[in-house]
């Protein structure tokens, strides 16, 4: 009977004793964390990672395509005539738009700019959804030139975020939607300066005073020079008795789908 | 100890390919399960591979250790009251 409760207050200690080498490590990391560039891991964790990010991918490719083949014909033929009407109506916006940019840059080397930007294409290794922190990975890094601070573009023209941090064969893309993350856009069609401030997800959010005129579908561009184009109008709160009112907008672009994008130099 | 590795490995694949909140959904399953002091473990790896320091989270990086550190603290506690876990 003696033996049975001393080995139970044995326990019992042991046990205690473990949770709190728990918590004295708790408070550790979390001290360690207000010096947050102190991480030996990440780049070993990357080096290690990648390959099992690129394999994952290739997985998910195939079966994408294998399930694909268990669709039914009437979901294809109505998902066939859905992206055929999309496409019309791209194509009448696509020549819009590429008279658009091919302006833009006249006008850009009549003013002297620098027009050309030099990049590279990274393959999307794992997708923001993975974590809160709205962050990305790309497969190239210090060995492709990549640098801290460089922006990265989706489908040639919109802009999603910047390099936060580089490692040899691959780079953390903090997304402009990153919570609390603020940004200068232009806004609508009288290209009005305003500060984004990210929501997660690809959305943003802003307020204007109450008068100033702006309707759901006005695009907004990163306050740069060139064709940077960061979003759309997509909701506009306004209470009666109030003085502003509250833009949400959000990036085009489908991240679940994104396989490429540009690091721009 | 067969379940105990799926779940490791489970939560391996998760943090490499599938939603935050799926990975935390397996934590809670392996916390209430075992006693998993690697849920730590895995929660620095998550913030090793994908932090960065962002003004919504008073520029903490380290998001899921913390957060998985508490929820193993907490369901240690819990499960102490819980008739199901007689031997803790």
């Amino acid at each position: 009977m003696r033996m049975n409760s001393s080995i139970k207050i044995k326990r019992n200690v042991r046990s205690k004793k473990k949770v709190a080498v728990v918590i004295f490590l708790f408070v550790v990391i979390l001290a360690l964390s207000q010096f947050s560039n102190i991480n030996p891991f990440s780049s070993l964790l990357h080096t290690l990672v990648r390959p099992v990010w690129i394999i994952g991918n290739i997985f998910s490719e195939k079966a994408t395509t294998f399930f694909g083949l268990l669709n039914s014909k009437r979901n294809l033929i109505d998902e066939n005539e859905r992206l055929k009407a999309q496409l019309r109506n791209r194509e009448a916006f696509s020549d819009i738009n590429n008279v658009l940019v091919s302006e833009n840059r006249e006008l850009q080397e009549l003013l002297g700019r620098n027009v050309t930007d030099t990049f590279v294409v990274g393959r999307v290794l794992a997708r923001p959804n993975v974590t809160l922190y709205d962050t990305f990975i790309i497969d190239v890094g210090k060995r492709d030139s990549v640098m801290l601070g460089d922006r990265v573009v989706a489908e040639n023209y919109f802009v999603i975020g910047d390099i936060s941090d580089v490692f040899n064969k691959t780079s953390i893309v903090t997304m402009f939607s990153a919570p609390g993350k603020r940004t200068n856009v232009i806004l609508g069609p009288t290209n009005i300066l305003v500060v984004a401030e990210g929501l997660g997800g690809g959305n943003f959010t802003t307020k204007l005073p109450r008068g100033v005129d702006i309707e759901v579908g006005d695009n907004i561009s990163l306050a740069d020079i060139g064709v940077n184009i960061f979003g759309q109008v997509e909701n506009i709160i306004a209470t009666p008795a109030g003085q502003f009112q509250t833009i949400l907008f959000k990036n085009p672009v489908n991240m679940a789908e994104l396989r490429f994008v540009r690091v721009v130099r | 100890m067969w379940i105990r590795v799926l779940i490791f490995l489970a939560l391996l694949v998760s943090i490499l390919f599938l939603n935050w909140w799926i990975t935390t959904s397996i934590v809670l399953v392996y916390l209430f399960l075992f006693n998993a002091y690697e849920v730590i473990f895995f929660g620095l790896v998550l913030d090793s591979l994908y932090a960065t320091s962002v003004p919504g989270f008073f520029g903490i990086e380290f998001i899921f250790t913390i957060l998985f550190s508490t929820l193993f603290v907490l369901t240690y506690f819990l499960k102490k009251e819980l008739i199901y876990y007689p031997a803790l």
